[in-house]
C-alpha cells in the first residue's frame, strides 16, 4: 500500500463541510473528534467523487499512469 | 568537493578550476515537497542547479488557476533567464514537487563566473535553449491542439517516464496545470477514452491500453 492509495486529505483546508461524506457511495469517509478520517479505507474505489464535491479543493486523488504492456 | 554535482550535467564538461570556483561560491539546500523556490516578480537571488528531486515551473492567473511551465529535474538548471536579465526579476514561481536539493549560486556569483569561464557561459547558454524550446513546443500545442490531443501526448509522455521513474503521481489538477485546462476537462477526457477502450481506471491508476491509437489522438489524426 502507498500513500496515494486512498484520497489525501488536507486537514488546514478541510472544513469539515461533510460533503465528502454525505457523496462517498461506499461510506469510507467520517467525522471523528473534529476531523475528517477514513472509517474504512479498504473499500475505497478511488471513484473521486470527494475530489469533484469539496469546495474548499481540500481532497486530491492520486494517479500513477503506467502502460498495460511494459516496453522490452 | 563538498557539493552533489554528479547528477548536474551541464556542470560535467567544465574545467576543473571553474568547477573548484563554482563549489566554492554554492550553498546546497534541501527542499520538501511542496515548498517555494522563488516567487514570480521577487527580485531574482539566484541559479539553481537540481541535484535530486523536482521542481515545477508555473504561473497564476488572477483567477488563482495555476498553469505549469515545466519541471526542472536532477542535472537541469532554473532561474537562468534573470541572472542574465538587466530587470532582474523572477519570470514564474518555482515549488518542489517532490523532495528536492538544490545547488544554490548567487546571482552576482554567477555573473561574475560566466564572465571568466566561457564553458560555464556556454554551458548555460545551452541550458536555456533547451528551455526556449520546450517553451516553443508547448506554446504550440496550447494554440493549435485540443485538450483532448494534449492530454493523450501528456499519458503517453508519462507512461513512459513512469518506465524509467514509477514514483510519479498526479491529481487531476496536477494534469490540468501540465496541459492547460481545468480538472473537470481532464475527468471528462479521461472518461472518454475509457469509454473508447484507449485506457483504463482502476483505484488510483490510468493504465493505457493501446498506444498506436493515443498516438493518433496527440497527433490529431482521430475525429475528435
Amino acid at each position: 500500500m502507498t500513500e496515494y492509495d486512498i484520497p489525501v486529505i488536507d486537514q488546514k483546508k478541510c472544513t469539515l463541510c461533510g460533503l465528502c461524506v454525505d457523496i462517498c457511495p461506499e461510506n469510507v469517509l467520517a467525522i471523528h473528534a473534529g476531523a475528517l478520517v477514513f472509517d474504512n479505507p479498504n473499500a475505497c474505489t478511488m471513484c473521486a467523487q470527494c475530489e469533484s464535491v469539496c469546495p474548499e479543493q481540500a481532497v486530491s486523488v492520486y494517479y500513477h499512469i503506467s502502460w498495460a504492456e511494459k516496453k522490452e | 568537493m563538498r557539493n552533489d554535482w554528479q547528477s548536474v550535467a551541464i556542470t560535467s564538461d567544465l574545467s576543473p578550476q571553474c568547477r573548484r570556483e563554482l563549489d566554492a561560491c554554492v550553498w546546497q539546500v534541501a527542499y520538501r515537497k511542496g515548498e517555494a523556490v522563488v516567487w514570480e516578480a521577487d527580485d531574482c537571488k539566484a541559479l539553481y542547479f537540481v541535484s535530486s528531486g523536482a521542481v515545477e515551473i508555473y504561473r497564476t492567473a488572477v483567477d488563482g488557476r495555476e498553469h505549469t511551465l515545466g519541471v526542472i529535474m536532477p542535472g537541469q538548471v532554473l532561474n537562468v533567464v534573470p541572472v542574465l536579465r538587466e530587470e532582474a526579476k523572477n519570470p514564474a514561481n518555482a515549488r518542489c514537487i517532490r523532495d528536492t536539493i538544490l545547488l544554490i549560486l548567487g546571482r552576482e556569483d554567477a555573473r561574475r563566473l560566466m564572465g571568466h569561464y566561457p564553458e560555464l557561459a556556454i554551458a548555460l547558454a545551452e541550458a536555456m535553449a533547451d528551455r526556449l524550446q520546450q517553451m516553443t513546443r508547448k506554446a504550440g500545442a496550447l494554440a493549435l491542439h485540443t485538450v483532448r490531443q494534449r492530454l493523450a501526448a501528456f499519458l503517453i509522455a508519462e507512461a513512459d517516464q513512469d518506465e524509467k521513474d514509477p514514483h510519479i503521481f498526479w491529481t487531476r489538477d496536477d494534469m490540468a496545470r501540465q496541459i492547460g485546462t481545468v480538472r473537470d476537462v481532464i475527468g471528462r477526457n479521461l472518461r472518454d477514452m475509457e469509454t473508447e477502450g484507449v485506457l483504463r481506471r482502476e483505484k488510483g491508476n490510468i493504465i493505457l491500453l493501446d498506444r498506436v491509437r493515443l498516438q493518433r489522438i496527440a497527433n490529431g489524426e482521430e475525429p475528435t
